[in-house]
């Protein structure tokens, strides 16, 4: 049940995350030209910190700070529940042979 | 003076970024600490198409691969992703842009757009890019995926 519910968040987080990107690599393509959208396209890195560099300029600010949120929730959920599906964590005690 | 290769509109990427110092600084700085998580297999960065669609976009594979070509396995590098020298070149290019002095890295500045613009050197690359993705897609997909998955 947990693990499903978990599931869910992963993917609207996804979903959201998705949708932000995709707002701020239009933004990219219209601000600066096909060549440096399609470089955003390929690194979406560059097109989260050119979002940024740009978004009081562009508007966008708010599209940002919902996605860097977004971002910090995913780090968030893969960090804990990546950690526990690790096989065999948490680590059995190891039988005692007499 | 040579008419440039590509309309006025395609602005060279690379070579303007290279002037706005700020700019460069911020992106050298999320990139290495991206590596560097990566490196130490923490969460980091991922790919947001990827994560939702489970298709790799043209990108995916870059970090991993550029960090294996620094340890100096090229063949893991290669089969991460063709194009991490490319890249890797590229962000030692903007470390070095943001560390010299100004009076040294104008005019290398001025050159390298030049270059740009009269070989469309980068259009080239992002084109080669473009298809490199598209052939693993279409005739490597499965493995291709499951390589980026881990």
């Amino acid at each position: 049940m947990a693990g499903g519910l978990i599931g869910i968040c992963a993917l609207l987080v996804g979903l959201g995350s998705l949708i932000c990107f995709i707002i701020v690599l239009i933004k990219l393509f219209q601000d600066e030209g096909a060549l440096k959208g399609i470089l955003g396209l390929i690194c979406g890195l560059y097109t989260f910190v050119w979002g940024w560099m740009n978004a009081n300029r562009l508007g966008i600010r708010n599209i940002m700070l919902i996605w860097t949120l977004l971002l910090i929730i995913q780090l968030v959920l893969n960090f804990a529940f990546g950690v526990a599906l690790i096989p065999g964590y948490p680590p059995r005690p190891s039988p005692i042979t007499p | 003076m040579p008419r440039a290769m590509f309309p006025q509109h395609m602005f060279p990427p690379i070579s303007p970024a290279l002037r706005d110092r700020k700019f460069t600084f911020v992106l050298v700085g999320a990139t290495g600490l991206h590596v560097a998580l990566v490196s130490l297999s923490l969460p980091s960065w991922e790919c947001p198409f990827f994560r939702l669609t489970g298709i790799p976009c043209p990108g995916c594979g870059l970090s991993r691969a550029m960090m294996l070509l620094l340890k100096g396995d090229l063949s893991g590098s290669f089969r991460f992703h063709a194009f991490a020298p490319i890249f890797l070149l590229a962000i030692i290019t903007l470390i070095l842009s943001v560390l010299l002095p100004k009076s040294i890295i104008q005019p290398a500045i001025s050159r390298a757009e030049r270059i740009e613009r009269q070989t469309g050197l980068t259009v080239l690359i992002l084109a080669g890019l473009i298809f490199y993705w598209l052939a693993r897609l279409l005739f490597l997909q499965a493995a291709f995926v499951q390589l980026i998955r881990g």
